[in-house]
């Protein structure tokens, strides 16, 4: 790839409308710090993808690499298979909400968003359109100013709807937002990656993306350690683990140890652990038995484990057997 | 938010589900610039007007181009007020009004520009311009196009409120002269140039205060300073070669030409067309040389 080439404005190639997001051996110096190093990895559309790592592990500097705000050390980031700078409509491609964005006080809503509007060349019909989709309809005449952390993250997100994109980067977008912003917020990344768009979603809590993300990518020290499903992120047991509340959970391990499935303890609150089975398999098996299931959940506390072991300063990239690039190898 | 609102139920199964303003569910839908080859000229044309209306709303929607344009008023009329009850001395209402806008007025103009780009940085809002623009350059250029722009009006506000002193003060009795309607209409252009040497200073620095002390340390102090040092050594007059002096000539030169005054203050070394070109490379070159830096900076 070597160093990153000039951005000639004038090497306007087309983009291949994809919603890919390509990340190639990029690597990023701030002085003397390597914000990020030899990171390469693919986003794809159609899905959320989760973007995790420590604070301070590169996600930002990635995120604006991508995005054409900072400028590559080496390697490169291609959207739709061209870099940033090269997509011409730049934000009727790609949304983007940046934590650091930021707002002029004294302007209003609506008037920041008629901004932008009139750059990226939509009609300020859209205004009112992005102001709905994100609840703020009856605040667009309050100034930014008096906006509270979660407007304004919204304000934030509505901005990046302004060109209807198909691809979303959005870089901590969870910050500021109160528990119904957040649930609100999934929703919304579901719904747009389920209509084929691409979301690239960053955060340093697994726990805050776990029920949103398909896919992740995690990184530490600027470089990836685990790239592929996030159900397929564990330690060396890679069986799956599911927690059962059943009307007879004597009834219901018989049956699964008829199909092979031994290693099944009981809870101290009467259900059952089974390691080794995945959640259907369980539910079948106590449909056919006759037991009545009360509650089933896939053991996520290993996901966790897994990823602050990952994501611990002491780390070493690629010398856990855990780490496939995309899944178990 | 009086109420919060969530168009989207929270609980609501994902399928099935389409959010308001979603439009585009065919993953097939024509991108913009998917497939084209290059962007035509016309598509250039239209790219540039949209940041140009950009900038525009930018512009009125915050208080700094008005709240500048009052003192650049205020010191044009005052300045005038007082040269024209001084006339009879070697000022004509010409040479007082080139006074007034050149060494007063005009410095408004180009912290207008100053201020206008810088304001971006100040307030992060620089992240969300660059990324909804084509390009960094033409984000840059847009903007001191619009910053020349409020800057000609600068000019000719000021202008208009130094012609309303000078007749005030009685100064313009005889008529207005033909000579101070050219140095107004000169001054439109020099202020247009003043907000764009603005921009073009402010994206070289981005911090806003450092931007704004920094060109009026430079234009009320070193520039005197270094000129004044060149004439001592015998090296020449450089100061009509110099950005603001070369602002200044062209004014004061074309305002003098022909006047005693001009006769009496040794006149005539640079004429005030040259000095106006010079001036005009000056702007051109600090836009260009923003434009450059910004491109190479890491936005973060």
């Amino acid at each position: 790839m070597g160093a990153v080439n000039g951005r000639n404005t004038h090497d306007r190639s087309a983009h291949d409308g994809s919603g890919r997001i390509v990340v190639r051996n990029l690597s990023k110096r701030f002085g003397p710090v390597d914000a990020v190093r030899d990171l390469s990895f693919t986003v794809e559309p159609g899905r959320v993808t989760g973007f995790l790592g420590p604070n301070g592990a590169g996600k930002t500097t990635t995120l604006r690499a991508a995005l054409g705000l900072v400028i590559p050390t080496e390697g490169e980031v291609t959207i739709n298979g061209v870099r940033y700078d090269q997509l011409g409509h730049p934000a009727r491609i790609v949304g983007a909400l940046l934590d650091s964005q930021g707002f002029h006080r004294a302007r209003r809503a609506r008037t920041h968003l008629k901004i932008y509007a009139a750059a990226i060349g939509v009609p300020d019909s859209r205004v009112d359109e992005v102001l709905t989709v994100v609840g703020l309809q009856g605040d667009g005449d309050r100034k930014v100013g008096g906006y509270s952390l979660g407007m304004r993250q919204r304000l934030s997100l509505a901005t990046a709807l302004l060109g209807d994109p198909r691809i979303l980067v959005l870089d901590e977008p969870g910050s500021g937002l109160d528990p119904q912003g957040v649930a609100w917020l999934r929703e919304f990344l579901r719904a747009f990656a389920a209509t084929g768009r691409t979301v690239l979603v960053s955060s340093h809590q697994l726990a805050e993306v776990a029920q949103t993300v398909d896919h992740v990518v995690i990184i530490n020290k600027g470089q990836r350690v685990y790239e592929g499903r996030l159900d397929q992120l564990h330690s060396g047991d890679d069986r799956p683990k599911v927690r059962v509340h059943s009307s007879d959970s004597t009834r219901l391990a018989t049956a699964l140890a008829g199909k092979g499935v031994t290693d099944i303890q009981s809870t101290s609150d009467g259900g059952l652990t089974v390691t080794g089975a995945t959640a259907t398999v369980v539910g079948d098996t106590a449909l056919a038995a006759g037991v009545a299931i009360y509650g089933l959940t896939q053991e996520r506390a290993d996901l966790e484990r897994q990823f602050l072991e990952m994501t611990d300063a002491r780390y070493q990239p690629g010398v856990s057997a855990a780490v496939g690039q995309d899944g178990p190898l | 938010m009086t109420t919060p609102q969530h168009p989207v139920n929270p609980l609501a199964p994902v399928s099935g589900y389409q959010p308001p303003g979603l439009n585009h569910p065919d993953p097939n839908r024509s991108d913009p610039g998917r497939g084209e080859a290059g962007s035509s000229q016309p598509e250039l044309v239209a790219q540039m007007v949209a940041l140009l209306r950009s900038e525009l709303r930018k512009t009125y929607s915050t208080a700094a181009w008005w709240a500048l344009l009052i003192p650049a008023a205020l010191l044009s009329l005052l300045v005038n007020l007082a040269t024209a009850q001084g006339n009879g001395l070697a000022f004509t209402p010409g040479l007082g009004m080139a006074l007034a806008l050149s060494s007063f007025s005009s410095k408004l103009a180009v912290i207008y520009g100053v201020v206008c780009a810088s304001s971006e940085f100040r307030h992060r809002t620089i992240t969300t311009s660059f990324l909804t623009a084509p390009g960094r350059v033409q984000l840059i250029l847009a903007k001191a196009v619009v910053a020349a722009l409020v800057g000609a009006v600068y000019g000719a506000v000021s202008a208009i409120a130094g012609i309303l002193g000078a007749m005030f003060a009685g100064g313009l009795s005889g008529g207005v002269p033909e000579n101070l309607l050219a140095v107004c209409g000169v001054a439109v252009v020099t202020f247009a140039l003043w907000g764009a040497l603005g921009v073009g200073v402010a994206t070289l620095m981005s911090s806003q205060l450092a931007a704004i002390v920094a060109v009026l340390v430079y234009l009320l102090l070193v520039e005197q300073v270094v000129s004044g040092l060149v004439s001592i050594s015998g090296l020449g007059q450089i100061e009509s070669y110099m950005p603001g002096g070369a602002a200044n000539t062209a004014l004061t030169e074309l305002a003098s030409e022909g006047t005693l005054a001009g006769t009496l203050l040794g006149a005539g070394t640079t004429p005030w067309w040259l000095a106006l070109l010079i001036f005009a490379g000056y702007s051109v070159l600090a836009v260009l040389a923003g434009a450059a830096v910004a491109q190479r900076r890491d936005v973060t």
